[in-house]
C-alpha cells in the first residue's frame, strides 16, 4: 500500500461529507489534502522532466586489479528545487558504488568523481544508471533509468610465471633441437621497419612500402622454443568456490598468465577450452594472438559438457609432436591424467596445473598424485591463497 | 568535484527531536481541536493525555524494543496516562470496589463517546486521542511512514470538523495540526530516504537535508495557503435531505408562530425551533386596516429565553398576574420618557371582519397591527407593569380577551407603528431603561453554545458603531439566501446542540422560528434588548368593494403564522425586524423605516395575490450599511476567483491531456491517423493513389516549408510502409525510430496545422 492510498481514501470521504454538510473547515481539510496530492504529483513530474544526468565512463580494456575513474554530473534544469535525487548504479563491479544522494536548487548542478578497481574479469558495462527522485512528501516517487554505456573488457589477472615454466620450455626445445628435427612452423611477421640496405629484396614488405612511400622491411618473430597448447578445463561442475576466490578464476588467471608468458617468449601458443562451444584457438604468436586469447579468457565460463579427459584425447593426438601440452584443471577424476600420459610421446613432457578444488571448499577427498604420474608428468598444484607469481616457485610440485 | 559526505549531515538527534516535536504538536493540536469543538465540558485533560501518548511513542520508537513488546506496553501506558487525569472526576455511583472501577473505565473507554454523560465521554475521548497520538508517534518515528502515521489524526480532524457542536474555536487548532501533519509527512519521508541510503551505503552530498527541509516547508506552505484560501464550493447543508431522523434534543414538532402541534404550520405562542413541518392551510381571518397594505398581526410576545427556545412569560421583572381591563385604550404608561412607548409612532387601526377559525388556539388573544394600544373587547393584559397597579403597563406581551375563541365574530384594535428613521435609530444610543434588564437575559450557558452565538454575533457585527447597525447586520446576514435558506424541513440537529446553534453554524436551513430565535438571541448576547413576536404575516390581499369606496382586504390562513423580532431603541421603543428571508412559503421583506412604514407609496395588488411584506423598505439595504460579513460564505469575487481558477485548472488539464494524447499515439496506425488529421486541418488531403511517403513530403512542404519536419514525417511514412508491405514486422529499432520521429514532429505539426487552418478560415471570411 503506497502512501497515496490512505490519503486518497481520506480525501474522498472528506470531500463527500464536506459537500453534504457545507462545513467550510471540512472543505479546507479536503482542499489541503487535494492540493497536497496535486503539488506532489506536479513537483515529481516537473522535476523529473528537467533532470539531466551525465556519466563519463572509461573505455577500452583493462586487467583485473586495474583501477579506473568515473565522473558524474547531475543538473536540475527545472524551476522547482529537486528535494532529493539518488543515483543508483546497476553496474556489476564488485565493491564499486558510485551512486550518491543529492538535492539540487533550481538550475543547480553537482559533479563528483568515483574510483574503482576491476576485481572480476569479463565484459563489464557501466550502468544502467537509475535516478530515483520525487516530491518531498514521498507520494509520487519516480525513477528514470539511463542506458548502460559501451562495455569494457576486463582481462584475467596476469601473473609472472615465466620462471615457473622455463624448465619445461627449455627442456622441450633442447630436446627437439638436439634430435635435429626440422622446425615445420613458417616464420611469422610480427611488424615492419625501415628498409636497411643489408636487407634482401624478399624481405621488403611491398604493401607498406606503397602505403608509406618508403621502403619497408618485414621483421620476423624468432622462434626460441617449442609451441605450447594450453588446455583449460571448463567442464560444468568441476570447479569450486565463488567469485574471485574460485578455482575457475584461478584456472583462468593461470591460463592467461601462461599464455602471456609463452607469447612474450616468442612461442606459438594455442588455447583449448572444453566449454559449451568447445573453443579452440589455434597456435599463434604475437600481440594479435595474445589479445585473441585474452578476449576469450575474459568471458570464459565453466559451462562445458565434455570432461577434460575427452578434450585431452581429442587435442592430444593432433598436438602430438608439436610441443608441450599444459592442462589446467580442477578435475579429481584420474582418467584425465591417464589420457594425458597417453597423449605424450617419447621426449615430450606435459605440465599439469592442478587447481585443488578441495581448498576452495569442494567436498570429497583431494586428488592423490601417484608416483607414476609424477614421473610421467610435470605437476603444479595450486591451492586457494597461493601467490601465483614467481614467488610461488617453492609450491610447484614436480618441477 | 563535490565533496562526498559519508556521514549524515545533521546529527540523528536533531532529526529525532524535530519529529518528536511535530508528533507532539499534532497530538496537542488535534486534541485541542476536539476540546474546542465543545463536545463536553472539562475535557482539557485530554490534551495532556494526547501529549503523553505522543511522547511515550517517541521514546519507544527510538528504543530498541520490538513491535511486539511495544504492543504489550500500550495498555499499561494508556492506563497510566488516562486514569490519573480522569479518576478525580469519576462520578460516584454508590458502588465501591476496584473491580467496579475497572469495569467502568473499560466500559467508558470503549463506549464513552456514545454516552450522554460527561465522564464516560471524556474517558472515551482521552482513549481515542491517546491511541491516535501513540500510533502517530510510533509509525512516524519507527516505521517512517508519514501518511499512514497521521491518517488517524486526519480522521479525528475530519470527524470533529463535520460534527463538533461548535466550530468557533476549532479552526486554528485544526489548521495547526494539519500544518504539523504535512511537515511531519515530509520529515518522515526524509528519514525514510536517509535510512535507505544508509542501508544501501549511498553517500549523501552536502546540503541535502537542508534543501530537502526547505522543499518540505515551501511545499507545505503552498499546500496550506492554497487550501485555506479556496472558498467552499457550497455552504448548503444537505444532511437533512439525505439523512432523516429526529432532532437530538427531542423537541419534535413545530412551535411558535409558525409551528404547531403535530408539525403543521399554525400559530403557537412559544417559539421552539424543531423538526420538519408541513403546510395544511386553513382560512383563519379576514382583515382590513386604514393603510393600503397588509400588516403583521401581533398576538403574543416571547420574552423568556430558555436553552435555545423562547416562551411567553408574564414574570418579566415586575410583571404581575394578568390584569383585567375594559374595552378601549389599554392601561399603558404612555409617557415616552418612561420608555414604555416611543416618540416617533403612528397609529394604525385593524378591523377583523371575519374569523373562520380560532386564530390563536384555545386562548383568545387580541390581535394588533403593531404595538398594542386599544381594543374593543374586555380582557386581561400580561406584561410589565410600572408599579404593579395594573394600570401603567410599560410592556404589553399579550392581551387575552374575555370571549371564547369560537364566539369571536369581529375585532377592532388600534396599535402604533414606529416611524423613526434610520438616522434616528442609529443615534438612539444604548441608554436603556432599567425595566428592560430581563430582555437581555439568556440564562446559563449550556456547553458553550451561548458563547458560540455571541462569537458569531460579534463576528457579524464587527465594525458597527450602534445597536441599529448591529441589528441590521444580523438581519441581513440571516436574510442572505446564499447562506441561509428557508425550509420547512430543516436538517436533523445533532445531539446536545441547540437547534439555533446548529442552524447558525452548520445547518443554515430552517423556518421563521429559526431565523427569529437566532436573531433575538444574538441581539440579547450583544446586550440589545430583544423579544420575539408571534402572530401572523400579512396574508393574501383581495379587493373589497364597499359603498362609495374600494378597500383592500386581507385573508390570513394558518400557513401565515409567523414569528419576527423586535429590538428596543431608547426613545423610539420596540422596532420590528424581519430576519426571515423570502421563499416560496412567504415573501418576507425587510421592514421599512420612517414615515413610509405606515404610508407606503406602492399600492397593493388587486386580486387574490400573496401579500408582500407590510411595505417596501425605503431604507438602504442593511447589507450595504452593515459591516463586511466574515463567515457568511464566500463573496462574489471569491467565488469568481475560485470558479476562474477551477476553469483554468480544468482547461490546463484538458489541454495537457490532449497534447499528451497527441504526442503519444498507441500505435503506428494511430500516429498516421493523427498525421491525417493535421493534414485535413491544414487543408492537405491525401490524394487517391498517393503513396504515404509522397503525402508526407507534400504535407511537410505545405506546413513546414523550411524542411525541418520532412525527415521525421518521412520516417513515419516509411515505417507505415514497412508495416504494411514488408514481410518482417517492425523491429524494436523501427518502432523506436518512428516514435522518436513522431514525438519530435507532432507538436510543431499540430501548431502549423492549426495556424494554417486559422488562415484558411480567415480567408473564407
Amino acid at each position: 500500500v503506497t502512501s497515496r492510498v490512505p490519503l486518497l481514501a481520506l480525501l474522498a470521504v472528506l470531500s463527500v461529507f464536506a459537500g453534504i454538510t457545507g462545513v467550510r473547515l471540512a472543505y479546507s481539510l479536503a482542499y489541503v489534502l487535494l492540493f497536497l496530492l496535486i503539488v506532489a504529483f506536479v513537483w515529481s513530474r516537473l522535476a523529473g522532466r528537467r533532470l539531466e544526468v551525465e556519466r563519463e565512463s572509461p573505455r577500452g580494456h583493462f586487467v583485473v586489479g586495474e583501477g579506473f575513474a568515473e565522473r558524474f554530473t547531475v543538473r536540475n534544469r527545472s524551476l522547482l528545487p529537486l528535494p532529493y535525487c539518488e543515483l543508483h548504479d546497476h553496474s556489476r563491479i564488485e565493491g564499486y558504488r558510485p551512486g550518491r544522494a543529492c538535492a539540487l536548487n533550481p538550475g543547480g548542478s553537482v559533479t563528483w568523481t568515483t574510483r574503482g578497481v576491476f576485481s572480476r574479469r569479463g565484459r563489464v558495462a557501466f550502468g544502467p544508471l537509475e535516478a530515483r527522485f520525487g516530491d518531498p512528501f514521498g507520494l509520487f516517487p519516480r525513477s528514470v533509468t539511463l542506458a548502460a554505456g559501451e562495455p569494457v573488457t576486463v582481462y584475467p589477472a596476469i601473473h609472472a610465471v615465466e620462471d615457473v615454466l622455463s624448465p619445461l620450455w627449455l627442456g622441450s626445445a633442447t630436446l627437439e633441437q638436439s634430435r635435429g628435427r626440422p622446425v615445420d612452423v613458417a616464420p611469422e611477421v610480427s611488424t615492419v621497419r625501415e628498409y636497411d640496405p643489408s636487407d634482401g629484396l624478399s624481405r621488403i614488405h611491398w604493401p607498406s612500402t606503397a602505403r608509406t612511400g618508403r621502403l619497408m622491411s618485414r621483421v620476423y618473430d624468432t622462434r626460441q622454443s617449442a609451441d605450447v597448447l594450453v588446455l583449460l578445463d571448463l567442464a560444468r561442475g568441476t570447479h569450486a568456490g565463488e567469485g574471485s576466490e574460485s578455482s575457475l578464476e584461478y584456472a583462468v588467471s593461470l591460463a592467461a598468465s601462461i599464455c602471456h608468458a609463452g607469447l612474450r617468449r616468442g612461442q606459438a601458443v594455442g588455447l583449448v577450452g572444453n566449454d559449451r562451444d568447445l573453443t579452440a584457438i589455434g597456435a599463434g604468436r604475437g600481440d594479435a594472438q595474445r589479445l585473441r586469447i585474452l578476449e576469450y579468457l575474459a568471458v570464459a565460463t565453466d559451462n562445458g559438457r565434455r570432461s577434460v579427459d575427452q578434450a585431452i584425447a581429442r587435442h592430444g593426438r593432433t598436438w602430438r609432436g608439436r610441443g608441450g601440452l599444459i592442462v589446467i584443471t580442477s578435475d579429481r577424476d584420474p582418467r584425465w591424467v591417464e589420457a594425458l600420459v597417453e597423449a605424450g610421446e617419447r621426449g615430450q613432457r606435459h605440465l599439469c596445473v592442478f587447481v585443488d578444488p578441495t581448498s576452495f571448499g569442494a567436498p570429497g577427498p583431494p586428488l592423490r598424485l601417484l608416483a607414476a604420474w609424477r614421473l610421467a608428468l610435470d605437476w603444479w598444484v595450486v591451492r586457494r591463497g597461493d601467490v601465483l607469481g614467481n614467488s610461488s616457485r617453492g609450491r610447484v610440485a614436480g618441477l | 568535484m563535490a565533496a562526498v559526505a559519508q556521514r549524515r549531515l545533521l546529527p540523528a538527534a536533531v532529526a529525532t527531536a524535530t519529529q518528536a516535536v511535530l508528533v507532539v504538536a499534532i497530538a496537542v493540536a488535534t486534541a485541542g481541536a476536539a476540546v474546542a469543538g465543545g463536545w463536553v465540558d472539562g475535557a482539557g485533560g485530554v490534551i495532556l493525555v494526547a501529549a503523553v501518548g505522543a511522547v511515550e511513542a517517541a521514546i519507544l520508537a527510538r528504543s530498541p524494543l520490538s513491535r511486539g513488546v511495544t504492543a504489550l506496553l500500550t495498555v499499561p501506558l494508556a492506563v497510566s496516562a488516562i486514569v490519573p487525569l480522569t479518576a478525580a472526576a469519576m462520578p460516584d455511583d454508590g458502588i465501591a470496589g476496584a473491580g467496579h472501577v475497572v469495569v467502568r473505565y473499560v466500559d467508558a473507554a470503549f463506549t464513552g463517546l456514545m454516552s450522554p454523560d460527561d465522564w464516560p465521554f471524556i474517558v472515551g475521548l482521552a482513549t481515542v486521542m491517546w491511541l491516535c497520538s501513540f500510533w502517530s508517534g510510533w509509525v512516524l518515528m519507527r516505521e517512517r511512514r508519514g501518511v499512514v502515521a497521521v491518517a488517524p489524526m486526519l480522521v479525528v480532524l475530519g470527524v470533529n470538523a463535520l460534527n463538533a457542536p461548535t466550530l468557533q474555536h476549532v479552526a486554528p487548532y485544526e489548521m495547526t495540526s494539519l500544518t504539523a501533519m504535512v511537515l511531519a509527512v515530509g520529515a518522515a519521508e526524509l528519514s525514510h530516504l536517509d535510512d535507505g541510503w544508509r542501508w544501501r551505503a549511498v553517500p549523501t552530498l552536502p546540503r541535502l537535508r537542508r534543501r530537502f527541509a526547505v522543499a518540505v516547508v515551501g511545499g507545505s506552505m503552498v499546500v496550506l495557503v492554497a487550501g485555506l484560501l479556496l472558498p467552499p464550493l457550497s455552504t448548503t447543508d444537505l444532511t437533512g435531505r439525505i439523512f432523516s431522523g429526529p432532532r437530538g434534543n427531542g423537541s419534535g414538532g413545530g412551535g411558535g408562530g409558525s409551528g404547531g402541534a403535530g408539525g403543521t404550520v399554525s400559530f403557537s405562542p412559544s417559539t421552539q425551533p424543531g423538526g420538519p413541518l408541513h403546510v395544511d392551510p386553513h382560512p383563519v381571518l379576514r382583515y382590513t386596516t386604514d393603510r393600503p397594505v397588509g400588516v403583521y398581526l401581533r398576538a403574543v410576545n416571547d420574552t423568556v429565553f430558555d436553552r435555545g427556545d423562547w416562551f411567553p412569560d408574564g414574570a418579566n421583572g415586575a410583571a404581575a398576574d394578568p390584569a383585567p381591563f375594559h374595552s378601549g385604550p389599554l392601561p399603558r404608561d404612555r409617557d415616552p420618557s418612561h420608555g414604555g412607548v416611543g416618540t416617533a409612532t403612528a397609529p394604525i387601526h385593524l378591523h377583523i371582519s371575519d374569523f373562520f377559525t380560532a386564530p390563536t388556539g384555545g386562548t383568545t388573544y387580541g390581535l394588533f397591527a403593531g404595538e398594542p394600544d386599544a381594543i374593543a373587547h374586555d380582557g386581561t393584559i400580561v406584561g410589565l407593569d410600572a408599579d404593579g397597579s395594573g394600570t401603567r403597563f410599560l410592556v404589553v406581551d399579550e392581551v387575552g380577551l374575555n370571549v371564547a375563541p369560537d364566539r369571536l365574530g369581529s375585532l377592532d384594535s388600534t396599535a402604533t407603528l414606529p416611524v423613526a428613521t434610520v438616522g434616528q435609530l442609529r443615534s438612539a444610543g444604548r441608554d436603556y431603561p432599567d425595566f428592560l434588564d430581563s430582555f437581555t437575559d439568556l440564562g446559563d450557558d449550556e456547553r458553550g453554545q451561548l458563547s458560540v452565538i455571541h462569537s458569531l454575533a460579534v463576528q457579524w457585527t464587527a465594525g458597527t458603531t450602534n445597536p441599529y447597525d448591529a441589528a441590521s447586520a444580523i438581519e441581513s446576514h440571516l436574510r442572505d439566501t446564499n447562506v441561509f435558506h428557508y425550509t420547512l424541513t430543516p436538517p436533523a440537529v445533532p445531539k446536545d446542540r441547540w437547534p439555533i446553534v446548529y442552524f447558525l453554524t452548520s445547518g443554515h436551513r430552517g423556518y421563521c422560528q429559526y431565523f427569529a430565535s437566532s436573531m433575538g438571541t444574538m441581539l440579547r448576547s450583544l446586550g440589545i434588548p430583544a423579544r420575539l413576536v408571534n402572530g401572523y404575516g400579512p396574508g393574501s390581499s383581495e379587493e373589497q368593494s364597499g359603498p362609495g369606496r374600494t378597500n383592500i382586504g386581507h385573508q390570513v390562513s394558518t400557513s401565515d403564522a409567523h414569528t419576527w423580532v423586535e429590538a428596543y431603541f431608547p426613545n423610539y421603543g420596540w422596532i420590528p425586524f424581519e430576519p426571515t428571508p423570502p421563499s416560496d412559503e412567504g415573501d418576507y421583506r425587510p421592514l421599512p423605516r420612517g414615515p413610509v412604514a405606515v404610508d407606503p407609496t406602492p399600492g397593493p395588488t388587486p386580486g387574490a395575490t400573496r401579500s408582500p411584506g407590510p411595505v417596501t423598505s425605503p431604507t438602504p439595504a442593511p447589507g450595504s450599511t452593515g459591516p463586511s460579513r466574515p463567515g457568511a460564505g464566500p463573496s462574489v469575487w471569491a467565488r469568481a476567483l475560485a470558479g476562474g481558477g477551477l476553469a483554468l485548472v480544468v482547461a490546463g488539464l484538458v489541454t495537457g491531456l490532449g497534447l499528451r494524447w497527441w504526442r503519444r499515439p498507441g500505435s503506428l496506425a494511430a500516429a498516421w491517423r493523427r498525421l491525417g488529421v493535421a493534414g485535413r486541418l491544414a487543408g492537405v488531403r491525401r490524394g487517391p493513389g498517393e503513396t504515404r511517403a509522397g503525402y508526407a513530403r507534400r504535407l511537410a512542404a505545405t506546413l513546414d516549408p523550411g524542411g525541418g519536419a520532412a525527415p521525421a514525417l518521412a520516417t513515419v511514412a516509411a515505417a507505415c510502409g514497412k508495416a504494411e508491405f514488408s514481410r518482417s514486422a517492425l523491429d524494436d529499432g523501427d518502432t523506436a525510430a518512428w516514435r522518436h520521429a513522431w514525438r519530435s514532429v507532432s507538436t510543431p505539426l499540430l501548431r502549423a496545422a492549426l495556424r494554417r487552418a486559422r488562415s484558411i478560415v480567415r480567408g473564407l471570411r
